[in-house]
């Protein structure tokens, strides 16, 4: 990491000495307890990508860390016992509510809470004996209990990996599904293979095989931030409230944006399954038709059913009234 | 927020989505640094440069998806404490309903139940209503003072016209004899009139001015009429006896005339004590005729409509389940008693007159 140049020494202490009047509860830390902690941070995050940085560009970015809780934690390293105290007691409940999130009961969650606490306490030792503690990893940038949320989640999925047996390419796996999804729709028939006519059932099956390869390439070739939004978004289940929030736009601008993507993997995906796969227009849409189709069938017939039974019932009442 | 989705695209990236396993790429993102872009604390530049890593690692981008979606400490704190398993169940009640839509359809599907079910439980109420109230008025025609009659008010005009006949003979032994104090014979035989409400007597027409009070033996009073079932019917036969009282009176009057004369002898002109003995007893036959006729009246004193039954009180009609509370005053015809139920004007056009009817728990006085 690029490390500040020397005329931006003023700019860091002037900026400094306006964080710690900025914090409520400076915990009788000095500039020079902070400097170390906030030039890191400007080392990671602004100075990193290698390009000049205007003092400006400093000053708004120590402006913007949050002066209290990068005082508390700075407090928690140096021993202050007051500052462990604050910190158990106002992110105690965060740290079990996020380890609840990825425990199976409130015992495993407990469990992983103390050992999260553990970590951040640091009573791992390294190899020089010095004691390991997460909390020199906080910058301030983002807020204390978003923080500890992340460390929690990174370890579930740590925690994740080490137990799961096949890891894979993540965009092969999730695309494979496709197919998988169409051959359990069947009843498995193009697996077991004792359908009545076994050439449409492999034709299925390769046609499936197309449609997953094109659509992994469609969306390979998105812009960084669509294919994020759209992994967000259909992978991970957020709702567009959410992501629009983290990237600092309104819902409405990340609806847009989700359509878009979706006009763009349409186009990637009919494009790739005619150039490179030699299919026809009409099959092509034809085939995405029929996918879509097919895997929403079920929902919708017992949609429909529900509808039924509902004005069945009321057909009933009726009568009986 | 309703998105114009490519349904066919958007069905098939909901599918491909099940895919659990992670990348395994290295350089992965701290915790610090998924934090910070969760809550968009980052420099542009850099942010950047993260967004094009979280696209394409399938672990980082977990975290981030875990720091987005986690709710904020206060709130998950405390639904935490509360029910920490209803935490698992929502995950799994969100995965049941995740499909875009499938919630709202079911809501609206309720909404549209509950509506139906409403609405055909107010038509049946209407319809109930309607018919109970049209059952009423068939029962109890408007207007009319001959309706609802019962025996007490049948035995009221029989005890009238026994006055009126008593009067009648008294009238005709004070003019057998001057001598008699008119005033105390006047006062004494007016104030044996029957006992009858004002209202009632004013309201009916005065009986004719040429009856006089009888000197022949009181005829007997006509005999009770067995209460009639059918108000028609009952109605017909109190005509019918209140001519047949008419006559008789008619023909006593006659009588009586012919016995004044004879009685004062040549002097054709009855003296003015007598002759104020005669009015007196006219008038007071008069009021017993008019009493006879009330009491035609106030034999009809209940009446039913809507279910109710209403008695007549001093000239207006009461619901028998008014018990004196206070009356909301409506006059017929104007807005407010357009306002009223379709039930109660039924009610008050079917009775008529004043009436005081309890309705819904409010005691309604209209006229």
């Amino acid at each position: 990491m690029a490390k500040p140049a020397q005329k931006h020494k003023k700019t860091i202490d002037d900026a400094v000495a306006r964080l710690i009047s900025r914090a409520e509860n400076a915990r009788v830390l000095s500039a020079d307890d902070i400097r170390p902690r906030v030039t890191a941070s400007l080392e990671k995050y602004l100075l990193s990508t290698g390009a000049s940085v205007e003092n400006s560009e400093i000053s708004q970015f120590v402006d913007e860390i949050r002066a209290d809780d990068l005082c508390l934690i700075i407090a928690c390293e140096r021993g202050q016992e007051k500052a462990w105290e604050d910190l158990v007691a106002n992110f105690d409940a965060t740290v079990k509510s996020a380890a609840r999130k990825i425990s199976s009961n409130s015992e495993d969650a407990e469990d992983l809470a103390s050992s999260i606490w553990a970590e951040l306490y640091g009573l791992r030792q390294d190899a020089d004996g010095n004691k390991k503690s997460k909390l020199a990893y906080y910058s301030g940038r983002g807020s204390l209990a978003g923080w500890l949320r992340a460390v929690v989640s990174q370890l579930a999925v740590d925690q994740f990996r080490k137990q799961s047996k096949f890891v894979q390419i993540e965009e092969d796996r999730e695309f494979e599904n496709l197919a998988s999804e169409a051959a359990e729709s069947n009843n498995n028939h193009g697996v077991v293979g004792h359908a009545d006519n076994p050439e449409e059932e492999f034709a299925k099956g390769a046609a499936e095989s197309d449609v997953s390869e094109a659509l992994a390439t469609a969306v390979a070739e998105l812009e960084a931030e669509d294919r994020l939004i759209l992994k967000l978004y259909y992978f991970d289940d957020l709702k567009l409230k959410d992501i629009a929030a983290t990237f600092g736009y309104h819902e409405a601008t990340a609806s847009r944006k989700l359509t878009r993507v979706q006009n763009e993997i349409r186009k990637g995906v009919e494009k790739a399954l005619m150039s490179r796969h030699g299919w026809t227009e009409n099959e092509v849409k034809r085939h995405l038709s029929d996918t879509a189709a097919g895997l929403g069938m079920n929902l919708e017939t017992m949609f429909a059913s529900l509808i039924l039974l509902v004005l069945v019932q009321v057909l009933a009442i009726k009568t009986v009234l | 927020m309703e998105l114009e989705f490519d349904k066919e695209i958007d069905t098939i990236l909901r599918k491909a989505r099940h895919g659990t396993d992670e990348s395994a790429r290295a350089g992965h993102l701290d915790a610090d640094a998924v934090a910070a872009f969760a809550e968009n604390a980052l420099p542009e530049k850099v942010k950047a440069l993260y967004t094009a890593h979280f696209a394409d690692c399938g672990r980082c981008r977990k975290m981030l998806s875990n720091a987005i979606a986690w709710p904020p400490t206060e709130k998950a704190a405390a639904a935490s404490v509360a029910a920490p398993v209803a935490a698992v169940s929502s995950s799994w009640f969100a995965n049941l309903f995740r499909t875009p839509g499938l919630a709202l359809g079911l809501g609206a599907l309720v909404i549209v139940f509950a509506g139906v079910l409403g609405y055909i439980v107010l038509q049946n109420r209407n319809r109930d209503s309607n018919a109970s109230v049209a059952k009423t008025n068939e029962q109890s025609p408007q207007g009319g003072p001959f309706v609802g009659d019962t025996s007490a008010s049948e035995a009221n005009a029989n005890a009238s016209m026994s006055n009126a006949t008593a009067n009648t003979a008294r009238a005709v032994s004070n003019t057998a004899a001057p001598n008699s104090t008119p005033s105390g014979m006047a006062t004494g035989t007016l104030g044996r009139g029957p006992e009858t409400s004002g209202d009632t007597v004013a309201n009916e027409p005065p009986a004719t001015a040429t009856e006089q009070p009888v000197a022949s033996a009181p005829a007997p009073p006509p005999p009770a009429d067995k209460p009639v079932t059918k108000t028609e019917d009952r109605r017909d036969a109190d005509e019918e006896k209140a001519k047949d009282d008419k006559e008789a009176a008619k023909q006593q009057y006659d009588g009586v005339s012919r016995e004044a004369k004879k009685v004062n002898g040549p002097n054709r002109s009855v003296g003015p004590r007598n002759q104020q003995n005669i009015n007196d007893n006219l008038s007071m036959n008069q009021t017993n005729t008019g009493a006879i006729g009330g009491a035609r009246a106030e034999a009809v004193t209940v009446k039913n409509a809507g279910g109710k039954k209403f008695e007549q009180r001093n000239g207006a009609w009461y619901d028998t389940a008014y018990r004196g509370q206070a009356t909301k005053n409506v006059a017929r015809g104007t807005e407010d008693y357009q306002k009223l139920d379709g039930g109660l004007r039924s009610i008050a056009n079917s009775i008529g007159g004043v009436v005081v009817v309890v309705w819904k728990g409010t005691a309604y006085r209209i006229q």
